[in-house]
């Protein structure tokens, strides 16, 4: 397992330096110049080429690729054009509440979506598996802003129960933080929520018709052991792969939930970034971004082997 | 009143629960901290590095000038005690008030006066048009100094009182010996506020926290004049989308919103405990530049016809939705500004337009109307200029982007034939940016900016202007730029506007000048 550990981890070498370089030459083929966008409407042609050179950007492309490489090989991510802040420390300062956000995400998402497609499953027909079936298709189809205008309205506009936006810093206080992004997790993890839940249902359906399931409950086996014990562990793999993917994903709702309920995190930086065309801090988040993506599949492809005997014994080398 | 289980539970829960739950900013007495949603974000620190509002504003929170304008725009001393020109316009004696000192506990002397001035006149259109004028500069003591100039140029002094970017900001001699076209980072000024840079948190919150230090003058506060009297122990600026900063004032989170969007304007009027106001009464104005170096707007005649073809009511009642909020009079000097004149000015003649368009020899070729989508003004001002350019009979296509994208491509400046220039653009520029010949840049008859309208004729009377001091004279030469600019379709004046902002009412003596500013505000416990 560990073996496969390294050759999964080292294949994502490669995917990572081809987004880099992608990013690059996309950020190089995009209109639009960081030194015309500081100098302002009113600057002079002269002043926008001292400010151009003063930031390198009047350099030829290769020169500046090589230099970036430079960099990241020293762990250097780079400068902001516009703030002259060091890229890590941006991202040092947005991190904690793009994380705390995902992460109450996929947990709000997980233990609700996968109770509730359980649940559909179990009681497959009926008015009970409608009404998930019905959430579940509301979650897919409303957008996120809207989701998270509406819980905005209700709860910290009406009811001044939540604040309405902005984030509470871990440091401050764990209720704060989960005051903070409670709203956005439910706005941002309802299209989640509802993934995990179908897929769910689907997956449970499959395998409660499964022989061996027959066999458990002719046998007079208790059916919460035989769903919890037998049915939802052969049902995880499509679970995972779905909340794996939900993760990845996510990274683009994210832009718009930080927006929303205006958090200083890392999809809004990354917004903010594009529209400015700071270079460096764009660079630098695709490359965590592409980085993060890479990571939740490896760990997606190894939970497999937790969930899935079949799968360690191809990992030692045996057969399926 | 019947009271069952279920609502009695609920109003338990409620009770229990809403110490834990209510937001901070209701939980909190309002103290001495007002939350503002900026308009913009703030990503340059340095406000002689970028003309962007957001940093020039920055700059009032954290620098002092030398010389401010109050809200009827005349120029007041700020930093200034006294000030002496001599009778040949040629020497300027100025003389620094007393206890002004540095956030580093510097006294601000006239070295430092003179090292910002000089890096401002490298970097600012006004003043770069006098710096080839000095002859020298003397620090004649530590709060006395001198400029001596080689002829006269009666807009020194304006220029240092003028709140467009680049305002003449006074920081430390060891910062301003930074060249201008790199960033100072290192916020040390003389202002009434003092930059927190611990809290900084770029594109998200800015802090700025009183500095006990500051001496004001003893004027009631005007415009970015009088005493800058601090009643406020912090000020946050937050960066936030406007439907958030809607919900963040009604629910207390915040208490100033700079400039909401204008669509929102009702439903922020209709929210107890908020005001809407108009704090800058010079307003801003809406420009439509042609670009002249492309055909057909190469055209001085197809130009003209253009002016005529535009009705300004329409934008702005799109925009704004509230004829109260904006005033035409066609003069490319905004009301309310010294140069103000009806002279010359064009008015909306769709048969003028028909005729004069024949006779340019328009053939439908397209016109590339420039969009900003991300800009609410912007996208609205192409979008009816477009609708009645069609109307007119124009074949338009309105080609839409990001900002960055859009002013990145009018730069560029290609010819139309290859698919990427352009014809005309917009803008929603500040009232003293557009108030007089020499800062409205796109009175240049030089080609020298964006859409590069050239006329000798032009050049020659701002150079008259920049060289008289009296005021009729410079209000006559004021008047026959502007007769000429629109003869020559410079570009087009969409009149007048004004961009409220909304407060909580526990704010007191919000002071009225055309950059946002912060002092003088009280907030009611």
């Amino acid at each position: 397992m560990f073996a496969y550990f390294i050759k999964r981890l080292l294949a994502a070498v490669p995917t990572l330096i081809i987004v880099a370089f992608a990013v690059f030459m996309m950020l190089e083929l995009s209109p639009g110049d960081p030194a015309e966008l500081i100098a302002g409407d009113t600057a002079t042609p002269e002043q926008i080429a001292a400010i151009r050179a003063q930031l390198n950007l009047d350099q030829p492309f290769v020169a500046r690729a090589v230099a970036w490489v430079g960099q990241l090989g020293t762990g250097d991510l780079g400068v902001s054009l516009y703030t002259r802040i060091p890229v890590s420390e941006l991202i040092a300062q947005r991190i904690e509440p793009s994380l705390v956000l995902t992460v109450v995400t996929i947990l709000l998402a997980t233990f609700i979506g996968i109770p509730l497609g359980v649940l559909a499953a179990v009681r497959v027909g009926s008015i009970l598996d409608r009404i998930v079936m019905f959430i579940s298709v509301l979650g897919f189809s409303v957008p996120v802003f809207i989701v998270g205008y509406a819980l905005v309205l209700i709860f910290a506009t009406n009811l001044g129960l939540l604040p309405a936006q902005g984030y509470s810093p871990l440091s401050d206080g764990l209720w704060g933080t989960l005051r903070a992004v409670i709203m956005p997790a439910f706005a941002l993890g309802g299209v989640y929520m509802a993934q995990i839940a179908r897929v769910t249902r689907a997956a449970m359906l499959e395998v409660l018709s499964e022989d061996y399931v027959r066999t458990a409950r002719a046998k007079g086996v208790k059916s919460t052991i035989i769903l919890f014990r037998h049915a939802l562990p052969n049902a995880a793999i499509p679970i995972v792969t779905v909340i794996g993917f939900g993760v990845g994903a996510m990274l683009g709702g994210v832009v718009v939930t930080e927006t929303v309920f205006n958090i200083p995190g890392l999809g809004r930086l990354a917004a903010d970034s594009i529209l400015r065309r700071d270079y460096p801090v764009i660079q630098a988040l695709t490359l965590i971004f592409a980085f993060i993506y890479v990571a939740v599949n490896l760990a997606v492809d190894l939970s497999y082997g937790f969930f899935d005997p079949r799968v360690r014994a191809w990992g030692k080398g045996g057969h399926a | 009143m019947n009271v069952t289980r279920r609502s009695f539970m609920a109003t338990a829960a409620a009770g229990i629960l809403s110490p834990y739950l209510l937001s901070p900013a209701q939980a909190q007495a309002a103290g001495s901290v007002v939350r503002t949603k900026v308009i913009t974000t703030l990503t340059s620190l340095d406000p002689i590095y970028t003309t962007a509002y957001s940093t020039r504003n920055h700059g009032y929170m954290v620098f002092d000038t030398l010389f401010g304008l109050d809200a009827g725009l005349n120029v007041q001393p700020q930093m200034v005690d006294i000030y002496d020109i001599s009778e040949d316009g040629l020497t300027y004696t100025f003389t620094l008030r007393d206890g002004l000192a540095f956030h580093d506990e510097t006294p601000v002397t006239s070295e430092d006066c003179i090292a910002s001035i000089q890096r401002w006149m490298q970097q600012d259109l006004v003043a770069s048009k006098v710096a080839p004028l000095v002859a020298g500069y003397e620090a004649v003591d530590d709060t006395t100094f001198v400029i001596t100039l080689t002829q006269p140029f009666a807009q020194l002094v304006p220029a240092m009182a003028k709140v467009g970017s680049n305002v003449c900001f006074i920081m430390p001699a060891r910062l301003a010996a930074t060249p201008p076209s790199e960033q100072i980072t290192e916020m040390v000024g003389s202002g009434p506020y003092r930059f927190a840079a611990d809290e900084y948190v770029a594109d998200a919150r800015a802090v700025y926290v009183r500095n006990e230090a500051y001496v004001p003058r003893s004027e009631p506060a005007s415009g970015t004049a009088g005493g800058k009297v601090v009643n406020v122990d912090r000020v946050e600026w937050l960066f936030m989308d406007d439907m958030a900063a809607t919900s963040a004032i009604q629910s207390g989170e915040i208490e100033f919103y700079e400039e909401p969007s204008p669509e929102l304007l009702p439903v922020l009027e209709a929210v107890p405990g908020v005001t809407v106001g108009v704090q800058n009464t010079v307003g801003m104005q809406m420009v439509i530049r042609p670009n002249h170096t492309q055909p057909p707007f190469d055209n001085p005649t197809f130009r003209q016809a253009f002016m005529k073809m535009i009705n300004p009511e329409e934008h702005l009642l799109t925009y704004l939705g509230d004829p109260e909020l904006f005033t035409i009079d066609g003069s490319v000097y905004p009301l309310g500004t010294p140069f103000n004149t009806e002279v010359g000015s064009i008015h909306y003649d769709p048969e003028g337009a028909q005729a004069l368009l024949e006779e340019a020899g328009y053939n439908g070729e397209p016109i590339y109307v420039l969009q900003a989508t991300n800009i609410a003004s912007n996208r609205i001002f192409s979008t009816v200029t477009a609708e009645q350019l069609r109307r007119a009979g124009l074949n338009v296509q309105v080609e839409s982007s990001d900002f960055g994208t859009m002013f990145g491509r009018a730069l560029a400046n290609e010819p139309v034939a290859d698919g990427n220039g352009w014809h005309l653009i917009h803008f929603a520029n500040i009232g003293p940016d557009m108030a007089d010949p020499i800062t409205s840049r796109a009175l240049s008859g030089a080609g020298d900016y964006l859409g590069w309208s050239t006329d000798e004729e032009i050049e020659t009377l701002r150079a008259d202007f920049l060289a008289t001091t009296d005021l009729e004279e410079q209000k006559a030469i004021a008047e026959q730029i502007q007769v000429r600019a629109l003869e020559l379709g410079f570009y087009y004046p969409g009149g007048t506007f004004m961009q409220p902002n909304a407060y909580s009412d526990s704010l007191t003596d919000i002071v009225e000048s055309p950059v946002p500013v912060y002092w003088n505000m009280g907030v009611n416990a």
